[in-house]
């Protein structure tokens, strides 16, 4: 059995330098998620407060509007469905790279959910501490960057890291647009070895130990973000 | 109280209203407060007092009439608000101290961000108010660490480190357990002594009756009755306000 | 510090019981399977011996389940919710010759093999090129079409022979032979699209510089999206075959017997012709 199984990992990850796949792949899928990640803080960032804003005072009418739009239609769709847009139909005519195109793709979607979780956690916020910031003296954007932000960025930290991870596992679609990530890596080891089990336990495994490592990382930063208020 | 003063009120209330939807809350108010007063309104729940003292740095929107503070109509929607708000203190019922900041930071972010003092200047204020209410060894805690009303009295210092020139304290000893009102209370009385101006909303009878210079009565969305302490619990006039007070002394 | 060497420990037991796990399984799977298939063998040599041949298709008269990957036109696709093409109507015949019902069902290109190794499917007939890395995993019968990867580029590309292919974007269907041999071009960047079509497709758009694809559904690509050409030269000649389990030699036998039956009578001729046109 042992010798089986020597002989597989041979077949699958030696030969032809086949570990390759997995690596290469691995480097694309973690480029992709990294900005993609950026992408998605900044943009739901910017919906969340967009939206907040335009709850609490009724204005940014027109721009609410438009965000309303983009999170109906960004979390109505499959994002492996969008991110074939994005390459079939938006860059059908100019091509700026598959990595760069799923980062954006990526980056939208995840956008809309980030926006969705920043509004929540602005709206988890007590009326009376923007009332507290406004008496102040401080204007509306000031008492949502010193006063409300923080409060809510502490209080989504756990939703949020949540939304990367998925948004990590997520990418696992972007070998429909012929990018090679780490799925499509150990897909293509598949397609040469005509065995399963050994690309795809280790593709499996190295998502499970990104998703350990990084779940950690926020344990740490949710641990030191909770030390302030006890 | 100088002649001087009294001659030029600091808040003019003019013809205030207020609507929520199609329920008027305030109707018709007028009142000019001086510079030194000590003004606290009393009143059943629902009369409207908290609505007056969040209409008087606009916390809400007025439906109608004017308010001049210091000159400055400032519901006119020119005004900026902000500028005349940091003049304003503001105490709330629920204390509302900023709970991801230390209580220093809580007092020195105001006077830093807004008014340009800096972060050394504006500590050492902080330090000695914080001193004279007794609190000088919390600087570092957080709001959390506290009790209600220690967290009240951290509020008011953090209104009086804007170095306001009224003081608005909206039930400030409602939401503390009964052993706490005294602190909060006590604090309250210095500041009245300081000559500070406050408008106070409030339950307590015995602060009003010994620290007011002006009592005034509520109800319906009108003021009905306002007169110096003494003769306003002594002799009410008002039906209402006697069978409001016969209610709560 | 130790919450991290923690996580780090159960990842490795995880892969250990995961690891653990599977291959006994496995084992178990194909003991199974084979067991199976002895069975059904001695069911069946009875079921000859006993009875004519008429009699032999009631016996064995059980589903014969085949995989495709049915994007590869002319040979396998969808058409009014049917999988139709040369492959499909030839495993059809194949089947009623061995008094079968077919059962057809589409999946990934590169799980075509995975599923005939492990039982799910009795055989993959999908265009398939015989190659000897394919060969160690499952048994091909005699071939029954002659094929190529051919080259498709845009009208006016610089690329004209498959020499020129060097240092160039090029786009395959994973797993397919045209991916397998792409590799072997020098500097070359390979897409794999899952589909031919999207590589088809990209290559419409510009994204890439040449598409390495068989030649009858290259025929149909080109013929469905305009400024599009395929390369005179070849990228490969190659041949197809049904691919069954390895070892499975009974049905094996049974497979080749009919596809010479369907060769000697003009049968399989008939149906290629129905599906491509005479140049």
């Amino acid at each position: 059995m042992w010798e089986k199984l020597r002989d597989d990992f041979y077949q699958n990850f030696i030969v032809d330098d086949r570990w390759k796949y997995i690596t290469d792949g691995l480097q694309n899928t973690l480029k992709i998620t990294f900005f993609a990640v950026l992408i998605g803080i900044l943009l739901g960032f910017l919906v969340a407060v967009i939206r907040s804003t335009y709850e609490n005072t009724h204005k940014l009418k027109v721009l609410n509007w438009i965000c309303g739009v983009y999170l109906t239609v960004i979390r109505g769709t499959p994002v492996v469905v969008q991110l074939m847009i994005m390459y079939f139909v938006i860059f059908s005519f100019h091509d700026p790279g598959q990595v760069f195109t799923a980062v954006v793709a990526f980056g939208i979607n995840s956008g809309a959910y980030v926006a969705e979780i920043f509004r929540s956690g602005i709206s988890s916020i007590e009326k009376g501490q923007f009332e507290a910031g406004r008496s102040l003296g401080f204007n509306y954007a000031q008492t949502m960057w010193f006063i409300i932000m923080p409060q809510a960025f502490k209080n989504v930290v756990p939703t949020l890291a949540n939304e990367f991870i998925v948004l990590l596992k997520e990418t696992s679609v972007a070998g429909y647009i012929g990018l090679q990530d780490l799925t499509k890596g150990g897909d293509i080891i598949k397609s040469r070895t005509y065995s399963a089990f050994m690309p795809l336990l280790a593709v499996a495994v190295i998502y499970l130990v990104m998703v350990m490592l990084f779940s950690q990382l926020v344990k740490v930063l949710e641990r030191r973000l909770q030390r302030s208020e006890h | 109280m100088s002649i001087n003063n009294m001659e030029k009120p600091l808040i003019q209330v003019q013809n205030l209203g207020k609507k929520f939807g199609e329920m008027e809350v305030l109707k018709d108010i007028s009142v000019d407060i001086y510079k030194g007063d000590v003004v606290c309104v009393i009143g059943p729940s629902g009369s409207g007092k908290s609505t007056f003292l969040r209409c008087l740095n606009r916390l809400e929107e007025p439906s109608g009439g004017h308010i001049l503070f210091e000159g400055t109509d400032i519901v006119d929607k020119k005004t900026n608000i902000d500028k005349h708000r940091q003049k304003m203190g503001m105490v709330f019922q629920q204390f509302n101290l900023f709970p991801h900041m230390t209580i220093l930071k809580n007092l020195t972010l105001g006077p830093v961000k807004l008014q340009g003092k800096s972060e050394k200047e504006a500590r050492e204020q902080a330090l000695k108010l914080l001193q004279k209410v007794g609190l000088a060894d919390r600087a570092d805690s957080y709001p959390n660490q506290l009790s209600g009303g220690q967290k009240q009295r951290i509020a008011i210092v953090r209104a009086l480190c804007m170095n306001p020139d009224v003081m608005l304290f909206d039930e400030p000893t409602s939401a503390l357990d009964p052993e706490m009102v005294g602190e909060v209370l006590t604090v309250m009385r210095e500041l009245a002594d300081e000559k500070m101006t406050m408008v106070v909303v409030t339950h307590e009878m015995g602060f009003a009756r010994e620290v007011a210079t002006r009592v005034m009565f509520m109800d319906g969305g009108y003021f009905l009755e306002e007169n110096e302490p003494g003769e306003f619990f002594a002799n009410p006039k008002n039906d209402r306000l006697k069978l409001f007070l016969s209610k709560v002394l | 510090m130790k919450k991290n060497k923690i996580a780090i420990a159960v990842a490795l037991c995880m892969a250990a019981v995961l690891t653990a796990c599977g291959t006994p399984a496995k084992t178990e799977t194909t003991k199974a399977a084979e067991a199976e298939t002895t069975k059904a063998g001695t069911e069946t040599t009875k079921a000859e011996a006993e009875a004519e041949a008429e009699a032999e298709s009631s016996a064995a008269g059980g589903k014969l389940v085949m995989v495709t990957n049915a994007e590869f036109p002319p040979y396998e696709y969808h058409e009014n919710n049917d999988i139709v093409g040369i492959d499909a109507d030839i495993a059809k015949a194949i089947a009623d010759k061995m008094g079968m019902e077919l059962e057809i069902q589409d999946m990934a290109f590169d799980s075509l093999i995975p599923a005939v190794q492990s039982g799910k499917a009795d055989f993959t007939a999908a265009g398939m090129t015989v190659n000897e890395d394919r060969k160690k995993n499952v048994d091909f019968t005699d071939t029954y079409a002659q094929a190529a990867q051919v080259i498709i580029v845009k009208e006016g590309s610089e690329i004209k022979t498959p020499a020129d292919l060097d240092g160039k974007k090029i786009g395959v269907q994973t797993g397919t032979t045209g991916d397998i041999y792409a590799g072997d071009i020098k500097d070359a960047e390979i897409n794999r699209y899952n589909k031919g079509m999207e590589a088809v497709m990209a290559l419409t758009q510009g994204k890439i510089d040449a598409v390495v694809i068989d030649r009858e559904p290259a025929k149909v690509f080109v013929k469905e999206n305009a400024g599009l050409k395929i390369l005179d030269e070849a990228f490969t000649e190659e041949e197809y075959a049904i691919a069954v389990k390895k070892g499975n030699t009974e049905l094996l036998d049974k497979m080749n017997a009919a596809i010479k039956e369907l060769k000697d009578s003009g049968e399989l001729q008939k149906i290629v012709d129905k599906y491509i046109t005479a140049e």
